[in-house]
């Protein structure tokens, strides 16, 4: 059996005298897309700084991929927040090989690795552009790439294709679904069309509690009304 | 990891042109109220020209620190260097690095000053060389509690607020002793930055300004570092 990639079990959350999460569980494993939705404001992004390990959980226990206090090894770990984390003065190649640094990726295969996200992102031709100079969907694809360098087994993404065009989001689309052949990823959303057409496995996350979606042959119609009824039926 | 910490907060700073200006006002300004006193009020000595650089430091620290943290904060990289496993020390102690480069760099500026004083007179350099290290332990002081002050807020202009506020606080505070008597006027003579600097530019040795300036920048450092891992429990800054 194996294990999964991200586990999270019975974690709550507090900030204040205020609960984002309460006993939420879910799991992440190899070769699976699992998304997030739910309504603003709720706790998704703490959700996914929580998987992150860069908020520690008031109650429960989560792991990623068998992490030991001594095994960091953080090139198996991508992570793009809802806004692209760049520096607006450094140009793409070289912050591409900060990013290289930061995940530890060997030198040996670092240059290899730029290469490939480069080109998988289609930033070829603006590698030696200013980040600060790059449109809003540009930046995002800048952010996905350094994401997905190093080849990363568990793929954390915070609302990844806001801010794309239709065809840059269909691209980026295609790439998330071919790494998840190698990798899992753990992404959030707004949008039900990406629910029902990429992921596996979705949860809902409504006043502090999580919800699982059924999205098995389930259209976007079903699952909206699914996720308002759910929505609803807790809210009041 | 601290090394590659503190090339890109190097490239980072110099790769705008705020890194350029805030350097060369800096030499500027220290070269020409080297170039006043030596001219007009014939103070032919580095003592006059290190209490002035003092002074800009305390007016520059602020604007150099102030973006350590809070633009990390805001473009959303310290989360992302922290989830990729940068530990909050190594991330402490890089921009403590980066700012000890840029306080060599705005030191290194008053050199030319030596040299004038070594070509037309014939200095002590005994003194200018003890008066370098008492700037450098003050400047590192300076600089860890702008440091501090930028890990508490997001914004840049909050965080050169509490560096200003704190500096110039330490600065003045002997003004209060006249209010009170005892072991509480000794203290606050004690922990006076205006008190205890003037003999370190002098090139004196005083262990115990030593001490004291030594001991801010650590315990400086040290907050800095708890405030980083906090964050990790409470999830924001808290201004």
């Amino acid at each position: 059996m194996t294990l999964p990639l991200l586990d999270i079990s019975n974690v709550s959350k507090f900030f204040q005298k205020n609960q984002v999460l309460h006993q939420v569980s879910l799991s992440v494993s190899k070769n699976e897309i699992v998304g997030l939705v739910g309504p603003n404001g709720v706790g998704k992004t703490t959700m996914m700084r929580l998987a992150l390990g860069t908020l520690k959980p008031d109650e429960g226990v989560i792991k990623r991929y068998q992490q030991t206090k001594n095994q960091k090894n953080s090139s198996r770990l991508g992570y793009m927040p809802e806004l692209s984390p760049l520096f607006e003065t450094y140009k793409v190649e070289p912050y591409l090989r900060l990013i290289s640094k930061i995940k530890k990726i060997p030198d040996s295969c670092g240059s290899e690795e730029i290469e490939r996200v480069i080109t998988q992102f289609d930033l070829a031709e603006i590698r030696a552009r200013k980040l600060g100079y790059l449109s809003k969907g540009t930046k995002q694809r800048v952010g996905l790439a350094q994401a997905f360098l190093g080849a990363p087994g568990l793929v954390l993404l915070d609302e990844p294709f806001s801010g794309l065009d239709p065809i840059q989001s269909k691209e980026i689309k295609d790439i998330v679904v071919s790494a998840s052949k190698k990798a899992g990823i753990f992404l959030s959303t707004h949008s039900i069309h990406d629910v029902v057409t990429l992921c596996d496995r979705a949860y809902l996350l409504n006043q502090s509690k999580i919800f699982k979606l059924d999205i098995a042959n389930c259209n976007e119609d079903k699952l909206t009304s699914q996720i308002i009824d759910l929505i609803k039926g807790k809210g009041e | 990891m601290i090394k590659t910490l503190f090339f890109k907060d190097i490239n980072l700073f110099f790769q705008s042109p705020m890194g350029f200006l805030i350097i060369s006002s800096y030499w500027l300004l220290a070269g020409f109220f080297f170039s006043f006193n030596t001219v007009f009020v014939s103070a032919v000595d580095m003592v006059s020209a290190f209490h002035n650089m003092c002074i800009l430091l305390l007016f520059f620290t602020p604007i150099i620190t102030m973006r350590c943290f809070s633009e990390e904060y805001r473009n959303g990289t310290l989360e992302l260097f922290l989830a990729y496993g940068v530990n909050e020390c190594d991330f402490v102690a890089a921009k403590f690095l980066f700012l000890t480069c840029i306080l060599f760099i705005l030191i290194a500026g008053s050199l030319p000053a030596v040299g004038i004083l070594i070509i037309f007179s014939e200095p002590d350099l005994g003194p200018i060389i003890g008066g370098y290290l008492g700037l450098i332990l003050l400047g590192l002081t300076f600089f860890s509690i702008g440091l501090l002050s930028s890990v508490l807020s997001a914004f840049q202009i909050v965080s050169a607020v509490i560096a200003w506020f704190i500096l110039l606080f330490l600065w003045f505070v002997d003004y209060f002793s006249v209010f009170v008597k005892g072991a509480s006027k000794e203290f606050l003579m004690s922990i006076s930055f205006s008190n205890n600097y003037i003999d370190l530019i002098r090139g004196v040795f005083d262990l115990s300004s030593s001490f004291y300036f030594l001991s801010v920048c650590i315990f400086c450092l040290f907050l800095t570092s708890k405030f980083l891992m906090h964050r990790k429990y409470f999830g924001r800054v808290s201004v």
